[in-house]
């Protein structure tokens, strides 16, 4: 899952991207509201942390901008005031969740999760393919009720293909929500990935469709 | 009334006073008169060949010639036993008492005078060169004693309609000065109420130069009060937004630890940097309060408030399975500043959605004695132990750690319900969950329009 988090408090981001990461999470970062804007208007992810107070560019800004252009990715934003003005205000301009600092990290990811699975429309943290279950909480697999265990690239990857509803995933696509710098991409990282991803669980449940992309059938809640 | 009853007074002893001078100044007239009629007598004092005396004839007041007129004269010749009197006397003779005093000083007293009246006396004696020598006279002149008091009665009545006359003219004078005099204080008392009433930030309006300096000085009170405010508050938000960062850090620190596996001494740093989190948070919501009721921006639209709310609360993930049912009477104004309001309301109907198993419920009704808005919250959860109610709104105090949240939420509409002597009500529903009760004030527009 390819996350953008837009906060200019250097500790605070720090701190929020290590949390992510060990979390399974792609993290990339923009520290001004300018930077922000443009990467979520021309860049997919798959969630938006954004912090309200921004320089260059005020977080609710950005976030209006982003609604205007038809962006629907779904946004935490981070409200430094914490009152409810600043809350409603959030979620006027388009935000799906709010979270007040200083704020614990494991409701910053519970709220993340939650928002990501809404927008796929998921109704809980377990997401159950045929007789995969993903619980992405706990960020463990079992098949047939037998846990695998995965890597974290192996985890995102399976994590982002059976959140989108029986979607085809481009390749690239797949490729821009796995890895974070383009000296990081191989052209058959992805192939790599996904051909592991197929041994470990035992089953071509991602199909490949040639030209298109990778698909994630019968997936069923 | 206190005018009144003094200008009553004053008028009063005004004319003690001025009868007082009546009578006096009547009195002194009197006596001069008949101070004049002994004169007269004494210089037409003549005897006869023989040694009698002669009737002076040179009295020109004819009362002396009317029986009892109220003007008498009368001369006794005790050395040869004869007497005249004036006609006015008639068959009354004037008991002038036997006492000596000296010639040609005046002695006054009053005596019995015609027809049982009092008569004020002027006597003198005097010694006259008779044809048989020097002879002893006595000479009096009377006054009836009614002349001064019918005419000082007299001009007591007449003076009673002029006294009123000025006593209505002096209270009209007073009412008219306190009307007129005063009514810059009026303006004043109303650019005051408009300023208490949020219609203005300070005293607006022309007014007199004399109290011009009072007015300023009241602007400048009331703009250094909303500077000193505003100051403060910026002072307690700078200062707990500058402990958020570093506080993150230790945090930070401590979940490293407890991940490099010093559990304890990373718990403990995780603990007490919460509990700092949990006091910083609870201190800026508290900075941004109303500090009075009279010192709030505005009044708030509390349907429309909490409609926001719940439209937020709908929003996002955690409440959106909530059925909410919500019931409020459109444009009804509570006498509270909108942001205090939005945050009790918020926090109440948010606590409510964490606990709700699928409803909540949201009402309000206008109540007229005594006047407020009864609102109510209730959830479907499971409720709470009646003897943790009091508790549930201490800073921090969370019952279920499952529960996402910071336990600030109802220690903040416990602050505010004090900020605004809001009587809160919160029991176990019967059938289950909890309910939130509210009595709101209302504002005075609202107060007027019911009453009418």
């Amino acid at each position: 899952m390819r996350i953008l988090l837009v906060e200019d408090d250097q500790l605070i981001s720090r701190n929020v991207r290590e949390v992510l990461e060990r979390n399974g999470y792609l993290v990339e970062q923009a520290d001004n509201g300018e930077d922000a804007w443009f990467l979520g208007d021309t860049e997919d992810y798959s969630a938006i942390i954004l912090d309200l107070g921004l320089p260059v560019m005020d977080g609710l800004s950005v976030l209006k901008r982003w609604r205007e252009n038809g962006q629907r990715v779904p946004v935490l934003i981070l409200t430094a005031r914490g009152d409810w003005a600043e809350r409603v205000e959030g979620i006027d301009a388009g935000a799906d969740d709010y979270l007040a600092k200083p704020f614990q990290m494991e409701e910053l990811l519970a709220r993340l999760r939650a928002i990501i699975r809404r927008s796929s429309g998921q109704a809980s943290s377990v997401i159950s393919v045929g007789f995969i279950r993903i619980d992405t909480r706990y960020q463990t697999v079992s098949v047939n009720a037998q846990p695998v265990k995965l890597t974290p690239m192996e985890m995102r990857c399976l994590t982002y293909l059976a959140t989108q509803d029986g979607r085809v995933v481009s390749q690239m696509e797949l490729t821009d929500q796995l890895y974070a710098q383009d000296f990081e991409r191989d052209s058959n990282s992805v192939e790599v990935l996904v051909g592991r991803l197929r041994k470990k669980l035992g089953t071509d449940i991602i199909k490949t469709k040639r030209g298109f992309g990778y698909v994630l059938e019968n997936r069923a809640e | 009334m206190l005018s009144a009853a003094i200008v009553g007074v004053v008028l009063v002893l005004a004319g003690f006073i001025f009868l007082a001078l009546f009578s006096q100044n009547l009195e002194h007239r009197v006596h001069e008169e008949l101070k004049n009629y002994i004169n007269q007598l004494a210089a037409e004092i003549d005897f006869t060949a023989d040694g009698q005396l002669t009737p002076p004839d040179g009295l020109s007041d004819l009362r002396f010639d009317h029986a009892y007129s109220g003007l008498y004269w009368q001369i006794d010749d005790s050395e040869v036993g004869r007497q005249l009197r004036s006609k006015s006397l008639w068959d009354t003779v004037l008991a002038l008492p036997d006492d000596v005093h000296d010639v040609a000083t005046i002695h006054r007293y009053i005596l019995e005078g015609p027809e049982n009246s009092k008569v004020i006396v002027h006597e003198r004696s005097l010694v006259a060169a008779a044809p048989g020598g020097a002879r002893m006279l006595r000479l009096a002149a009377a006054m009836d004693q009614s002349v001064i008091s019918d005419a000082r009665d007299k001009f007591l009545i007449d003076m009673v309609p002029y006294l009123l006359a000025l006593g209505s003219l002096l209270l009209l004078g007073t009412y008219l000065q306190v009307k007129i005099g005063l009514r810059p204080l009026d303006r004043v008392s109303i650019a005051l109420d408009d300023v208490k009433n949020r219609k203005a930030k300070n005293l607006i309006g022309v007014f007199p130069s004399e109290i011009a300096r009072l007015t300023e000085a009241m602007n400048d009170l009331l703009a250094s009060q909303q500077d000193a405010l505003a100051r403060a508050r910026k002072r307690s938000g700078d200062l707990a937004h500058s402990l958020k960062t570093p506080l993150t850090a230790i945090r930070s620190n401590g979940e490293k630890l407890i991940r490099e596996g010093d559990r304890s001494t990373g718990q403990e740093i995780v603990d007490l940097s919460e509990l700092m989190e949990s006091s910083i948070r609870h201190e800026l919501l508290r900075s941004k309060l109303t500090p009075t009721p009279d010192a709030r921006k505005s009044d708030a639209d509390v349907t429309k408030l909490t409609n926001a709310i719940v439209k937020t609360l709908k929003r996002v993930p955690n409440s959106a399975k909530i059925n909410w049912d919500v019931s409020l009477p459109d444009h009804t104004l509570i006498a509270m500043d909108p942001h205090d309001l939005r945050e009790l309301i918020g926090n109440i109907v948010e606590n409510a959605s964490k606990w709700a198993m699928s409803n909540v419920t949201i009402t309000g009704t206008v109540q007229t004695s005594p006047s407020s808005f009864l609102f109510t919250v209730e959830d479907d959860g499971p409720g709470i132990e009646t003897g943790k109610i009091i508790s549930m709104m201490e800073r921090g105090k969370r019952f279920d750690e499952s529960i996402p949240g910071t336990g600030i939420g109802l220690s903040i509409v416990k602050e505010i319900a004090e900020i605004y002597s809001i009587p809160i009500s919160i029991q176990n529903r019967q059938s289950s969950g909890l309910r939130f009760s509210l009595n709101l004030p209302l504002t005075e527009i609202y107060n007027t329009k019911a009453q009418k």
